[in-house]
């Protein structure tokens, strides 16, 4: 598992909206990807069978999240 | 199981907490459908969401034809901006727990998905805990006889 910092670096200089991957024991990055699939993929190609897959927002702003339907 | 929160970057350092980041409660589930199985995906514990709400990405990844679910439009706190979703069945698997679910499936969502009171917390009882550091959570199937 990486760091705190290491993890919120990578996630905050993401491209918005577009998907990173994770390695399965999250200590790195393997990949980033437009979209999920393009993210699974070169994960993949690296080796990874197990991705941790986080999609980026389009800004990371204060969530108050809750949903209806 | 326990699982720790995860910290999320902020676009503004919290007014309250000071720091520029967010410690959410974040699990990573699978979800299958036709015999494809997703990659791990970290997803939000949202207690406060009627449903379990996931990007449409993934579902076209897993080649389900999204837009052939139930049409559902949901929103959030905010007032007026409603989202459209498509509504399926498919198993989620959690905790090393699989189930079938209904997931909403939405495009351009701004995080993975979020795990709501249908599909997740109706499956398991979850306990949150800010007491060490990071915040931890814990998640315990519901044994239904």
């Amino acid at each position: 598992m990486m760091s705190t910092e290491e993890r919120v670096k990578i996630l905050r200089e993401a491209k918005p909206n577009s998907w990173v991957a994770f390695s399965g024991d999250e200590s790195k990055v393997l990949a980033y990807g437009e979209t999920y699939s393009d993210a699974v993929r070169a994960a993949e190609k690296l080796g990874e069978t197990d991705p941790v897959m986080v999609k980026v927002p389009d800004n990371w702003s204060s969530r108050v999240i809750s949903l209806s339907l | 199981m326990k699982y720790p929160y995860k910290a999320f970057p902020l676009s503004h350092i919290n007014r309250v907490t000071k720091l520029d980041y967010a410690w959410r409660p974040a699990l990573t589930v699978f979800i299958s459908h036709s015999g494809k199985r997703s990659a791990p995906l970290e997803s939000i514990v949202d207690s406060g969401a009627d449903h379990c709400v996931f990007d449409a990405g993934i579902a076209d990844g897993l080649g389900m034809p999204v837009r052939k679910g139930e049409q559902v439009a949901f929103g959030g706190i905010a007032r007026g901006a409603e989202t459209i979703g498509y509504l399926h069945t498919v198993t989620l698997t959690v905790a090393a727990q699989n189930y079938e679910a209904p997931i909403v499936f939405a495009y351009g969502l701004s995080m993975t998905g979020i795990l709501g009171q249908t599909g997740f917390f109706d499956q398991f009882t979850v306990t949150f805990d800010w007491t060490p550091h990071p915040p931890c959570f814990d998640v315990q199937r519901i044994l239904r006889i």
